[in-house]
Parts: C-alpha cells; structure tokens; sequence
C-alpha cells in the first residue's frame, strides 16, 4: 500500500537549475486553484470581501500577491490562486457571498500544477515553447496570459519582476496530464544555459492490434 | 595536398594564417577560415563540383551564394548526418570536411550517366508526362531507370543524432538582409529603440559590399567591409536588437509571420560545435513591420553551350575575387549586355588575371567604359554574341560574332581562348519574399525585370530588392525604410545623416536583354540553357510551347524549369522571357509562376525543432498511470492519453488476459481507471434547460442525487457524444462526455451558449482531470465500495440505479455514482485526482478480498457489447441517428427543441431503411467476425459491384456467453431480426449469421442465445 496519500503530476521530479543561476524549475505542489465565473461589474464586491483580493480591472493581470492572487482569464472567467488547503475555505466563502448572483466555482486544484520557470534566462525558455510575445518590454510582472505552450494549452502568470535578485519568475499552469511532457520540454529550452536534460514519462508497452 | 594557386596574396575576409584541410571528391584540398567549399575548390582551381540532372553534362561554380543553380555536393561521410544537395557557394569549409559529387557513377570525371546527353532528344520536354501518360507499363519500365539517373543526393539515414530547435520571437521591425540596405534600415530603426532583427543568410554582414573594390571604395572613411561589420557590432551591442548571421529568411506568412532558419553549426567542425547549441534554429517571428533588403540576382545569358564549367556570373566572379581573396580563372572572357560586368572586367585584371575580352551585346557603349578598357588594354567587342563554348570538364575558348538585328549574327567567327566565362545578363531584385508576402509586382521595362510594386502587408523593400542599385540610394533608401518601418509601429524614428561615400560602384546603366542569343546555327542543333538545374533548355521550353502548354505555370511544369531545389533563382526571368518573346506577348502578360516558400531548401530537423522523440507530443497519463505500468498493463493511445487496454499476468496472453477480466467484471469484481472521460461541471439557473436543448432526452426532473445518460446530437441530428450527467443541485450538473469527445464537446456548447443562447445563465467548466476516477464491475463491487467508503450505504437495494452521493475515505472527500459501463452491478468512486493514485491503491486493497482484478479497455469494450451499449465512435460515425442506433426510447419530441431534433425529421434521416444498429450471431459460435466485414444477403459473394446490407462495428469472443457476439449496422436492421444474412470476409466463403437484438445478456436470459 503506497504511504503517499496525495500526490502531484511531477512529484518524481526534482527542481532543475542551470548552472549560475540562469534558470531554474520547480513544480509549486498543492497550491489551490478555483475557476470563479461571475460577471465582474456584479461580483466584484463580494469577491474582495471573501478573498481579500480585488478581481482585476484589467484583461490579462492578476491581483492579490504570490500567495492569494486572482488572475484574469477571460471577460468574467477568473483564477483563484490560494496556499496550500487553502482553497476549500475560499471557495466556501465564495459561495456564501456570490449566493443569489450568477456565479460558478469550481475546484481545479488537482486539474492543474504550477511549474516555477524563473531567472535571467526564463523568458527566452518561454519562447522556445510559446508563441506569446513575452519579452519583457510585452510581458511584465503581473501579467497573465494563456496561450500554447508547445502542444499543450497552458496560462502564464509573472510573479515576479525582471529586477528582483535571481530574475524575474513565472508561474506556468498546466494540465496534469502533461505536467511532465512540459516540464521535460522547458528541462530541454534551459539546456542551452546547462539544465540537465530530462526525459519523459515512457517505456510502456502498446498494443493497436487487437 | 594543392597550394591554392588562385588565392590572391591578401584582400578578402580570408584568415590567411590558418591553413584547413578538406577533401572534395576524394582528393585533399586546403582553404582558410572563411572560405566557402566553392571559393576553397576555386583557389585550388576546380570549377567541376557536379553533373546535371538529367544529361549528367559537368556543372561548375555559378554563382557566389544561395542563387547558385547547380553546385550541388553530398557534405559529410557519417550516414545519419550526411547532408545532400548543398550548395558549395554557402556551405563553409572546416577542418576535415568531407564533401562528394552527388548524382555521379562511378565519378565525377568519369560519369557513365552522361551518356544521357548523347540520347538527350529522347529526354525531350515533358519527357515524365509523356511517360506517365503514354501506355500502360510505360511508367513502369522507365521509372528505375529515370530514378537513378536522375537523381539528387542521398538523403541521411537513421534517427538524426543533432538537435535542432524552434524559437518565437516578435519585434518592431525584421530587416531581411545586411547590404548596405539592410544594415541601415537596421540602423535607423534600432535608434528609436524599436526591438529589431537583422537577418543575414551569409556567415557575415555586408552583402553587395564585400563584392565591391575596397582600394576604391570608402564608407565614412572606411573600406566597405569595415563599415558593415562596425555597424553590425554596435547593433549587436542593443539589447533591443538581434543580429543574426548565416539565417536566411526562407518564408513570408500572413500576419507578417516570417521564418528564419539559423544554421548555428554547420560550418564548424563537428568536435567543435558547442554541445548545449542546437545544430540549426527555426525562428518563428512575428513582426510588426519588415524591411525587405534582400539584394539582387544577377541573370545568366541564354546562348549556346552556356552551360560548361567555367562559365559563372560576373557578379559571383567578382564576388570570389573581393570577398574571397580567389581569382576564379587566368584568362577570362566577359560576356555582358550591360555596364556592371566591365567592373568585374576590370577587377579581374586588376586581381592577375589577363582579360582575352568584353564581348556585349550592346552596340553602343558609355565613352567612360570604352576609355577604361582602352586604358588597360583590354580587347572589346560591341554589338557580338558569343555563339558557341569549347572545353570538356572546363570552359577553354568561345566562338564571337557579330549581331545582326536581335535575332542574327554575322560575320566572321573569332575564337577566343579563356578558362573562365565571366557572364551577365543585368541584375533582377530579388522579390521572392516579397511576392511571398502577396505584394503585387511590376515590370520594370528598363530592368526588364520585376520590382516590387503595392505592399499587401506591412512591409517595404529597400536596395537593390527595391530596384535602386547604386551605393549612395542603397544606404538612403535603407536608412529611410528602417526609420518608416518603426515610425509604423510606433516609435520616433528618422533616417539619420548619411555616411560619406567615396568611390563607389558603377552600376549596370540600362541592358539589352534577348531572351536568347543568337547563335546562327539551326534551331534543333541549338543548346542553350535556362534551367542548369533541372537541365531545361531553350529548346525544351519552346517545345512546350508548341505543345499547347503556353500558360507559364504550364510551362514550368511541362518542361520543369524553375523546379528544382535552387526554384529557379537566376533561371526563372530568362524563362518568363523567352515565354513572352516566342508567344510574342510582353512579359507582364506572360507574368511569373509563384514565389513560394521556402526560399530555399530547410532540413526537416530544424522544421520539428525540439518537438521530436519524447519530445513530440504530449502523452497524457492518469494519475494511477505508474501503478498500471507496473502491473502489467499494455496501453493503448485514446487520443492523447494512454490507456490501460489490459493487464497481462505472467505467462498470459493479450487475450487470455481480456478473457479473464471480462469474467471478474461479471462474476466477482473488477476495476477499471475511468479518469480520462470528459467533465464539465455546469452551473446556472437555467442549467436544467440547458441541459434539455443539448441531449436529446428530459431533463427537467432529475432530482439532485440523481443521474442519468444522455445522447447528443450535431446539428445533422447524428450523435456525437454520450455520456453520463448528475444532478448536483438544481442549478448545478456534473456532465461526463466520452474521453476522445471532451475538448470538442466543451467548444460545441461553448458556442451555443456564447452565440445562440445567450439568455441562458450558464456557467460551464472543464474539470476532466480535476477527478480521477475507479470504475467498479461486477456483484461484489458494491461490497468493495462499502468496505472501502464512508458516509454511505452502496446496498443495491437501498442505493438505487443512478443515484450518487458524497462520502468520504480517511476523511478524503469522494463522489460515489452508482452507474454501470457493462450493464453489471457497478459504480464509481471519484476523488481529487491529487489522491487518484492513493484511491486506486486503496480499491485494489480492498477489493482483495473478493479477489478484485483491474480491467483494461479492452475488457470494457467486450462488456459493454455483450450489453449491446454503444460506442461513440465504434458503433457510429457520423453518420448515426439515435434511431440507427434503435434507441428512439431516448429521444424526447415532447420536451421542446434540442440540437439535432430538425433534422431527425429530414425524409433522409426519418427513412425506416437506413442501416440500424443489430446484433449478430454466427452459427458457429467459435467463429468471430472481422470489424469492418460488409453483411450481404446471399450465401456466396455476387460479382462486384456487391450489393451491400452494412458491416460489422464490433467483435468479441465473449467469456461470459461463452461464444462469438457481434454487433453491426445493417439496413432496415430493426426489421430483420431473426433473419439470415452472411458477412464476407477475404478468403471464404461468406459466413452465415442470424441477426439479433443487441443486448446478448438478455438474450442469454431469454434462452436465445
């Protein structure tokens, strides 16, 4: 009987660094994720008052800090980025204040992770594997965006500013199941500075006869 | 070992200090640090690197850069890295590069193949259609011989051992080409602080000016080469700004989406690559503006026997001897309809060699150009043609005379010694990119050639590109073009002070452009080449022509020309001319074919980057994926996902193991990883009509705690998903599609909601992979589930049929859902799928006692048949309303609309005889049906074509009916129960079966099974 009782898409894999600091990667585990949807103009009132945080006035940003932060995904679609565990007691006090308005919450906690792309080389990784403009002059510390990411559909958030020591840091939600194909792709963009290589989960036996 | 008898003392970009050693064709050759192949094998003297083809004649050295028609070589030894039709003129030498003559047997020399040119009137034009066209076999019987005849090089073989990657960038302005154009529009745009990339395809900046003199040439007081490189470096110093090097841009997309392909170590020695680097980029850029700086192409003349080595573009000769520190010949011959190639006259002299003449086919020659030559003693002929070449692997003389008219000569004819023909038919621009980019072009009567006319995109061209070829309107329509590029996309930008020029270029003045020159002989005997390439003549083309193939696209296909691996760079206008010239129309009538991408050829390996391998698509896994792994399981691809097809035990086989979990799913229990169906949670008052319009059954009394399958339609009124939805509370569902169907089925109602019912309040959300999800089959799951769960009582009895409810595993939150894939006593447990794989363990823990076994797809596909349920995607295809499937029972015409319901009553799809879903029984119950067999109604198979009924969608030994079951759509199926029918099958006779109902369990119950 496995000990492990919760388990995340990468918890085989260990943080990755290149060498001299020009990037690294970690996952963030069990960080809580929710879908809020609710129109903004009718719902911004009670979504501060039960996160704490603002819904963000603008497409494409987040508000809140790295901890709790409510990321904008779409015209009334939005992320609610929680600690550890933390997002069952929001999501209950999102219920209770968006009661009687149109609204939806969903958990998707364990539907996505967090991989931490970060240092003076992280952007250039990033646009080994996206098409989004991130160059920094486009892309700036609080800014979210989702977009393809290789072949798997992924949102980007910068924590983080391109002044802070160690560079700028992103956070890079992804579906489970292809946690580790990104995470060996972006293992692979960093190789250029140094990052070890990794290969993807593999080895199983197919068969397409019957 | 050879001491390169051509390479000048000094000049050039040429490290003349460090010697390389090379072999080309089997022999050592030595060359320096930033010599090509092609300027290396000059210095050396060899101007034979090819053969053509198709006559397998000898190609030389054409031009000095990626126009190069025909100097193709084999680079490298190693199988899996070798890289075929290289040009010479761009690949670089480095210590121990190995190159080959390609398209040769048993040598270059010695070539058996060029016994093709001595049959060339039995490869005329259109020789491949006439073949394939002619009579049957024809194609056949040729098609070896022509395949290696005519062959290119070889590709590589086995996994390529480089990596190669693909990047995204996106900037203010793209400048294509570092010319003096180029490196100015970089200029102007880099100061407003625009982000800017400049592309290069040569190993360094410069273009047009490493070809010039520099003891006659100064920029801002510096040589030409200076100048390039010290602007580049400050470029190069902007963080704001790219220079890339040795990337061509090889294609122009909408959007202003342009490819670069970097070659980021092709020109090192392979010990020298840096290991962290890939071997070539793709740079995928997105540009707000482009300024298109891409030069020039000089153009061949068409005269007879034009096609010998040693005979090359005086701009490539000029190039070789400036850039290159090469004196390409010792006694060179210039033949030219223009003023630029008596500079390359001149040069050559200048350089060492002696000049046995300018033949042009002008008569009347600028007085400046007369006195230079006089000066230097150089003999000249205007108003001549050259009218015939001598020389086997080497050029060794030409035959003069005089123009009579535009189509004759006279006169007397004067041989002419030389080991190079310098030739040059005026300088096209070259507007390959930016026709790409669907600009429209324009004639330029006195270029006789196409200019860029109106921009489709944002784009300009500058330079030479733009038609403007003197030095002083090269830099100022460059430095203009960068700063309106960035001025457009937003910043502050001005062209800035123009660099003094001293010297400078004479240009080509005005040419007197022949389609082709005349040779006095008679027509048949003439062979003047268009195509060096693809060996296309004169002939050939008029040919096509005369064949009735007079649109040009016609004529490029028929005759091939402009079709090979160079797309007709320095061929094609010379083809559109003489298109036009016999069709007697103007050339803009004629036109061009099209400028397509690539510019040039790009590996494949650099086109799927890092995306290859492991690398190459996701492979979606669930979370209790390394539990089956390790227990046996082989997968199978559902989509992206792998799944558990089944598990094998040791010493078991595939379908032993099927035959096995099929029984526990049935007799005891058994467990299947259900985690890759489709979840969308629905929340929103009018989530009950929502839900009404989408499936094609009721749903506006399903009581929360309850669920139940629904079947959805496209608008075609065909099903496209099926799945399971729960009734979580009144305004909130939980919706289960297939595991193929959630990403479409999500965007389908997607759609409905954001364009045709927009007064729904809905929200929807994909939660797929937020539950994991086990699957239990069989009497004893409820057993399981109740030893396993907390908070709930599964007792059938008590917990009915499609009902769920929340409860709880070591105080884990799970949905328990009492629903069945099989037709057995079944449910299904779901947990946050962070807990998917503890879940699974903790089922195959205590199921153990009821001897629980995993159960692949395999299995649940078999089930599910014996319960005759469907498959989306197996038993339909698009083609299958709910009554083809025989379940009218969940259509509801009472409730309202829903997707589909308009077209169920279309007569097409209203017919009772359309194929219908059945089951099928063979008399012999050993026996199983191929999927995919066509049912007929005869005992032994008609002649084609065969009357058919339908066909089998699925088959299965079934361990728990002990035989054979199938099922299959048949025509007017619901009719036909209980008749006989046969299915064919490829070697038999057709094999008997009766038809059934689909649901063999209850069959079995019945006694008719």
């Amino acid at each position: 009987m496995s000990e492990i009782r919760r388990r995340t898409p990468l918890h085989t894999r260990k943080p990755l660094e290149a060498p001299g600091g020009a990037a690294r990667i970690a996952e963030l585990p069990f960080l809580g994720k929710l879908v809020l949807r609710v129109d903004p103009q009718a719902g911004s009132k009670a979504v501060e008052a039960a996160t704490g945080v603002p819904l963000p006035a603008e497409a494409c940003t987040a508000t809140g800090d790295a901890d709790t932060a409510i990321l904008w995904i779409g015209p009334d679609e939005f992320w609610v980025i929680t600690p550890r565990d933390g997002e069952t007691a929001a999501a209950a006090a999102l219920e209770q204040g968006l009661a009687g308005l149109h609204h939806q919450v969903a958990d998707i906690g364990s539907y996505y992770t967090a991989i931490e792309i970060a240092g003076p080389r992280a952007r250039e990784m990033l646009m080994k594997l996206t098409m989004l403009d991130v160059d920094a002059r486009a892309f700036s510390a609080g800014q979210v965006a989702g977009s393809i990411f290789a072949a798997a559909q992924a949102y980007l958030w910068q924590v983080t500013g391109d002044d802070q020591p160690g560079g700028p840091a992103f956070r890079l939600f992804v579906r489970r199941s292809m946690a580790d194909y990104m995470w060996c792709l972006l293992a692979e963009a960093g190789f250029e500075w140094g990052m070890p290589r990794q290969t993807p989960v593999g080895g199983e036996t197919w068969r397409l006869e019957r | 070992m050879s001491t390169q008898p051509n390479r000048r003392a000094s000049g050039g970009l040429i490290d003349r200090e460090t010697t390389i050693g090379f072999r080309f064709d089997g022999r050592d050759f030595t060359g320096h640090p930033g010599d090509t192949l092609a300027s290396a094998l000059l210095a050396n003297g060899e101007h034979m690197v090819a053969r053509g083809f198709k006559y397998h004649r000898p190609r030389g050295i054409f031009g000095a850069g990626s126009e190069d028609p025909t100097a193709l070589v084999q680079i490298g030894g190693d199988a899996t890295r070798t890289d075929p039709n290289t040009r010479v003129t761009e690949q670089e030498i480095y210590q121990g590069l190995e190159a080959r003559a390609q398209n040769v047997w048993p040598s270059l020399r010695y070539d058996v193949g060029a016994i093709n040119d001595v049959f060339s009137t039995f490869l005329p034009a259109g020789f491949y259609y006439k073949t394939f066209m002619g009579p049957l076999g024809n194609w056949m019987t040729f098609e070896p011989f022509i395949r290696k005849a005519a062959g290119m090089g070889v590709a590589p073989d086995g996994p390529d051992p480089d990596r190669y990657e693909t990047v995204n960038r996106h900037c203010d302005v793209l400048v294509i080409g570092a010319g003096p154009a180029g490196l100015m529009a970089a200029q102007a745009a880099a100061k407003s602080g625009a982000r800017v990339i400049l592309a290069e395809e040569s190993a360094h900046v410069g273009g047009r000016l490493l070809s010039i003199d520099p003891d006659y040439t100064r920029i801002a007081g510096k040589t030409p080469a200076n100048w390039a490189s010290d602007i580049a470096d400050d470029l190069a110093d902007m963080d704001t700004v790219t220079v890339l090097t040795r990337t061509a841009a090889f294609g122009y997309y909408a959007q202003n989406f342009v490819g670069l392909w970097e070659r980021v170590s092709d020109h090192l020695a392979p010990a020298d690559r840096a290991a962290n680097l890939p071997r070539q980029r793709v740079w995928r850029v997105r540009a707000k503006e482009v300024v298109l700086a891409t030069g020039s192409v000089e153009r061949p003349l068409v005269f007879h026997e034009n096609d010998r080595p040693g005979i090359m573009l005086a701009g490539a000769a000029r190039t070789f001897v400036h850039r290159y520190g090469v004196v390409p010949g010792r006694r060179v011959l210039v033949f030219a309809n223009n003023d630029s190639a008596w500079e390359a006259a001149f040069d050559l002299q200048k350089a060492g060699a002696t000049i046995s003449g300018i033949i042009d086919l002008r008569r009347d020659i600028d007085g400046a150009l007369l006195g230079k030559a006089a000066e230097r003693g150089i003999g000249i002929h205007p108003g001549a043609a050259i009218v015939g070449t001598t020389g086997a692997q080497r050029v060794s003389g030409a035959q003069v005379r005089r123009m009579s008219g535009e189509t004759g000569v006279e006169g007397a004819v004067t041989a002419i010694e030389c080991d190079l023909l310098a030739v040059s038919g005026g300088w096209m621009p070259n507007v390959a990119l930016f026709s790409q980019s669907r600009g429209k072009l324009a004639f330029d009567e006195d270029l006789a050639a196409f200019r860029p006319g109106q921009s489709w995109q944002n784009e300009r061209s500058a330079g030479a590109a733009a038609a403007v070829f003197d030095l002083a309107g090269c830099l100022k329509t460059g430095a203009q073009a960068g700063a309106d590029a960035a001025k457009k996309a937003g910043l502050t930008a001005t062209a800035g002070r123009m660099p003094k020029i001293e010297g400078g270029e004479r240009v080509q003045g005005t040419p007197r452009v022949l389609p082709e020159i005349p040779s006095g002989r008679p027509k048949h005997k003439v062979r003047a080449w268009i195509d060096l390439q693809d060996d296309v003549t004169t002939k050939d083309i008029k040919l096509a022509l005369q064949e009735g193939y007079d649109s040009i696209e016609h004529a490029k296909r028929y005759t091939t020309t402009g079709m090979g691996t160079d797309q007709g760079k320095v061929a094609n206008m010379n083809a559109f001319a003489l298109v036009a010239g016999t069709l007697g129309k103007p050339v803009w009538q004629v036109g061009t074919t099209t400028y397509r991408q690539p510019w040039k050829p790009v590996t494949f390996g650099a086109i799927a980057g890092q995306h290859v391998g492991a690398h190459f698509h996701p492979r979606r896994t669930t979370p209790a994926h390394a539990w089956h792994a390790e227990n046996g399981a082989v997968f199978e691809p559902v989509g992206d996902w792998l799944r558990a097809r089944a598990y094998l035990r040791s010493g078991e086989s595939f379908d032993e193991a099927v035959q096995r979990e099929s029984r526990a799913a049935r007799e005891h229990v058994a467990v299947l990883d259900a985690s890759t169906l489709g979840k969308i949670d629905i929340r929103g008052k009018d989530a009950r009509t929502f839900l009404n319009r989408v499936y094609t059954n009721a749903w506006s009394k399903l009581a929360p705690g309850k669920a139940r399958y629904g079947l959805m339609l496209g608008e075609d009124g065909m099903v496209m998903d099926d799945g399971v939805t729960a009734c979580i509370a009144d305004d909130h569902f939980h919706m289960t599609t297939t595991t193929g169907g959630a990403a479409s089925v999500l965007t389908h109602l997607e759609d409905y909601l954001q364009t045709e019912w927009t007064d729904l309040e809905v929200y929807l959300t994909t939660v797929t992979e937020q539950w994991s999800v086990a699957s239990l089959s069989g009497p004893d799951s409820w057993r399981v589930v109740a030893d396993l769960c907390e908070g709930i009582d599964p007792d059938p009895e008590t917990f009915e049929f499609m009902r769920f409810a929340e409860a709880t595993i070591d105080g884990v939150p799970v949905r328990v859902f009492r629903i069945s894939f099989t037709g057995a006593l079944a449910y299904e447990i779901n947990i946050a799928a962070d807990y998917g794989h503890w879940l699974w363990t903790r089922v195959i823990d205590a199921g153990r006692k009821y001897a629980i076994q995993p159960y692949g797809t395999e299995a649940m596909h078999l089930l599910r048949a014996e319960k005759g349920f469907i498959i989306v995607g197996q038993e339909t295809d698009g083609t299958m309303t709910p009554g083809d499937l025989r379940m009218d029972w969940i259509v509801n015409d009472r409730k309202g609309d829903f997707i589909g319901k308009r077209s169920l009553l279309r007569s097409d799809t209203a017919r009772s005889d359309r194929k219908q879903l059945v089951g099928l029984l063979t008399d012999d119950p050993a026996l199983m049906l191929e999927e995919g067999a066509h049912i007929i109604a005869t005992e032994t198979e008609p002649a084609p074509p065969v009357p058919m009924l339908g066909h089998v969608t699925s088959s299965y030994i079934s361990p728990n009916l002990g035989r054979s079951i199938a099922l299959g759509v048949v025509k007017a199926g619901g009719s036909r129960i209980g008749e006989r029918l046969w299915a064919t099958r490829r070697d038999g006779a057709p094999i008997p079966v009766k038809v059934t109902e689909t649901d063999f369990l209850k069959l079995r119950e019945t006694g008719d099974v």
